[in-house]
């Protein structure tokens, strides 16, 4: 019984898409489909000239990536942390401690008088 | 108008070569994107999608192939694209509701008609997921030959495959969809 229900709906359904209704649509598509046809014709230009502002936009966009990491040397900031990586670099003492003014001067007057 | 002339008007953006284009083949892009979606709004959106992309492409159209060939393999192309989108939608609305309870979405029926309504629309939900659930390509030759009744060698033309290779497509495509509807029942009860 089980069986002879389940082949019916098998059945019935194989013969929906065996048999399948026609739909060809409606003049209205044709309408709607000449409408967006004009409209993308009056928003888009020439394939070329699209791809020549895809590309223009690409190159603005390097630019702008470029000039966000780039470091103007008039007006770069440099910060303390910077500077102390600097001076280990090397090897430097940092200027910071004022005792450090003094043991350069020491250095200038011990040169001066061996001169 | 023959087919070189309206490729030519197509490819000068003349208003009459896509008027003509309409006329011609809307019949038989709708019919074969309905055969993948079973919807006949979804039908006729895919269509339009169809006719828009003909637009746009038409100066990359070679005509090594007869312009209605063209016109079948972008309707099952976009057609099989559309049910791609349209599943994925789903998942993701599913995945949504899961997290959102919304219940202002839910929406009851008004009126005795509504549950036929519901009925018929699940009834072609599920023959086109049955249909997507085929190959591709067994997809194309079963819809191609059922829904607009072309000829083996017809089908072979647009699929770029030989008559035999097509049968043998249309034989696994039955075969196939048996299985599934028999998978479904089960599932069902």
């Amino acid at each position: 019984m089980k069986k002879k229900e389940q082949d019916l709906f098998v059945e019935s359904l194989m013969n929906q898409l065996t048999h399948p209704p026609h739909y060809g649509g409606s003049a209205a598509l044709d309408e709607k489909i000449m409408t967006a046809i004009q409209n993308q014709n009056s928003y888009t230009f020439s394939p070329y000239l699209r791809q020549l502002v895809g590309w223009a936009a690409m190159v603005m966009f390097v630019i702008n990536i470029s000039l966000f990491f780039y470091k103007d040397p008039a007006n770069s900031y440099i910060d303390d942390q910077e500077i102390e990586q600097i001076l280990e670099n090397y090897q430097l003492t940092s200027a910071s401690d004022w005792q450090n003014y003094f043991s350069v001067d020491e250095l200038e007057t011990t040169i001066t008088n061996e001169e | 108008m023959n087919d070189d002339l309206l490729i030519k008007g197509l490819k000068e953006r003349r208003e009459q070569a896509f008027t003509t284009l309409l006329a011609r083949f809307r019949p038989r892009v709708v019919n074969t994107c309905f055969g993948f979606v079973r919807n006949e709004q979804d039908a006729e959106e895919v269509a339009q999608d169809v006719f828009l992309e003909v637009y746009q492409s038409i100066d990359k159209f070679n005509g090594q192939v007869p312009i209605h060939v063209w016109l079948y393999r972008l309707s099952m192309q976009k057609s099989i694209d559309f049910i791609r989108t349209k599943t994925r939608k789903k998942r993701w609305s599913g995945f949504k509701n899961f997290f959102i309870d919304n219940e202002n979405t839910w929406q009851l029926p008004t009126d005795s008609d509504a549950s036929s309504n519901m009925e018929q629309k699940e009834l072609s939900e599920l023959l086109a997921t049955v249909i997507s659930r085929l190959p591709e390509r067994q997809q194309k030759a079963f819809i191609l030959s059922r829904n607009e009744g072309l000829s083996n060698a017809e089908i072979g033309t647009i699929l770029n495959t030989s008559e035999s290779a097509v049968e043998s497509l249309i034989t696994r495509a039955n075969k196939r969809l048996r299985e599934l509807l028999y998978n479904y029942y089960h599932n069902r009860s």
